[in-house]
C-alpha cells in the first residue's frame, strides 16, 4: 500500500492507518529529531510532536511533493523551534549538563580522565554543530544523519541544489574551523 | 583535520545508532486517538482573556465606589488645663 493510499484510508476516517505511517516513518523522524536535540527523550518527545501535527494537518497534504519530503519539512521545522525553545531554557540545561557530567566521572567505569576527554571532545563536536547558522546546519543534518542526497535536501529546503551544494561546504568549513584546535589533533 | 572530521562521524554515527523506545509508535497513537490536551488549551487563552477583563472590571468598579471620609465629624477642643484647674487639687480653706 502507498503512502497516498493510506493518506486516503486515513482522511476517509479510517483512523488507525495512521500507526502503518507511524511505523513506516518513526526512525526516519527519531534520527532528524536526535540530530537536533542530541538527546533520546527529547528525540522521543519531538518525534510524538511531530506525528501529532502531522496527523493535524494530513488533510493539508496535496501530494505535490513526496510524503516523505512533507514530513521531513515538518521534522525540521518542529526541531528547530524546539531547539530555540530549548534555547531560552539555557540555565536549566547547564545544571543538568553539570550533574550529568559529575555522575559520568563518578561512574569509575572507565579511566575517569578518558571518559572526561572524550566527555569533551562530544560536547565540543555537539556545541559545534548546534552554533552553525540555522540553514547550514538543517542541510549538513539532513546529509550525516538522514543520508539524504544533495537533491533530496533541496526538495525538502525547497533550495535549489547549488545552494545546498554551498550550505553544506560552508558548514564543513565551519565546522573544522570551530573544531580543529580542539578536536582536530 | 582529518582526525576533526573523524571525530564528527563517529559522533553522528554513535547518535545514529541510538534505538528509539519500541513503544513509540503506540504512545504517539495514544496521544492522537485522546485528543482533550488540545480542548484545554483552546479554552485556556479565553478563559484567561476573561478573568483578566474581569479584574480589570472589578477594579475600575472598586475604584469608583470610593468616597473620600468626609469632614463632618465634629472635633472637640478640650483644654484640660479650663477643667482641671490646678486650684482644684489645693482645696483648703482659702478658696
Amino acid at each position: 500500500m502507498s503512502d497516498q493510499q493510506i493518506i486516503e484510508e486515513i482522511l476517509k476516517g479510517n483512523q488507525t492507518m495512521f500507526r502503518l505511517l507511524v511505523e513506516k516513518y518513526q526512525k526516519m523522524v527519531f534520527v532528524t529529531a536526535i540530530g537536533f536535540v542530541h538527546n533520546k527523550e527529547d528525540a522521543e518527545d519531538l518525534t510524538q510532536e511531530i506525528f501529532v501535527k502531522v496527523w493535524e494537518s494530513l488533510s493539508s497534504f496535496k501530494g505535490d511533493s513526496e510524503f516523505s519530503t512533507w514530513l521531513y519539512r515538518i521534522a525540521v521545522n518542529s526541531s528547530i523551534n524546539s531547539v530555540q525553545k530549548k534555547q531560552q531554557n539555557h540555565f536549566i540545561e547547564l545544571a543538568e549538563e553539570w550533574i550529568q557530567s559529575f555522575f559520568h566521572v563518578e561512574s569509575g567505569e572507565k579511566d575517569s580522565q578518558q571518559l572526561l576527554e572524550a566527555n569533551e571532545t562530544d560536547a565540543a563536536i555537539q556545541k559545534a554543530i548546534d552554533s552553525l547558522p540555522v540553514s547550514q546546519r538543517t542541510a549538513f543534518l539532513l546529509s550525516t544523519y538522514d543520508d539524504l542526497s544533495q537533491k533530496q535536501i533541496a526538495d525538502v529546503m525547497q533550495r535549489s541544489e547549488g545552494a545546498v551544494e554551498q550550505l553544506l561546504q560552508r558548514a564543513k568549513t565551519n565546522l573544522q574551523i570551530k573544531l580543529g584546535s580542539r578536536v582536530g589533533k | 583535520m582529518m582526525n576533526a572530521e573523524k571525530n564528527i562521524q563517529e559522533f553522528i554515527n554513535r547518535e545514529k545508532q541510538i534505538q528509539p523506545n519500541p513503544f513509540l509508535s503506540t504512545r504517539i497513537m495514544a496521544r492522537i486517538e485522546t485528543p482533550q490536551v488540545e480542548t484545554v488549551s483552546r479554552w485556556k487563552p479565553v478563559v484567561l482573556t476573561v478573568s483578566l477583563l474581569l479584574a480589570v472590571v472589578l477594579g475600575i468598579g472598586i475604584g469608583k465606589s470610593y468616597r473620600p471620609a468626609s469632614d463632618t465629624t465634629t472635633g472637640v477642643s478640650i483644654n484640660d488645663s479650663d477643667i482641671e484647674g490646678l486650684a482644684y487639687f489645693n482645696m483648703n480653706g482659702d478658696e
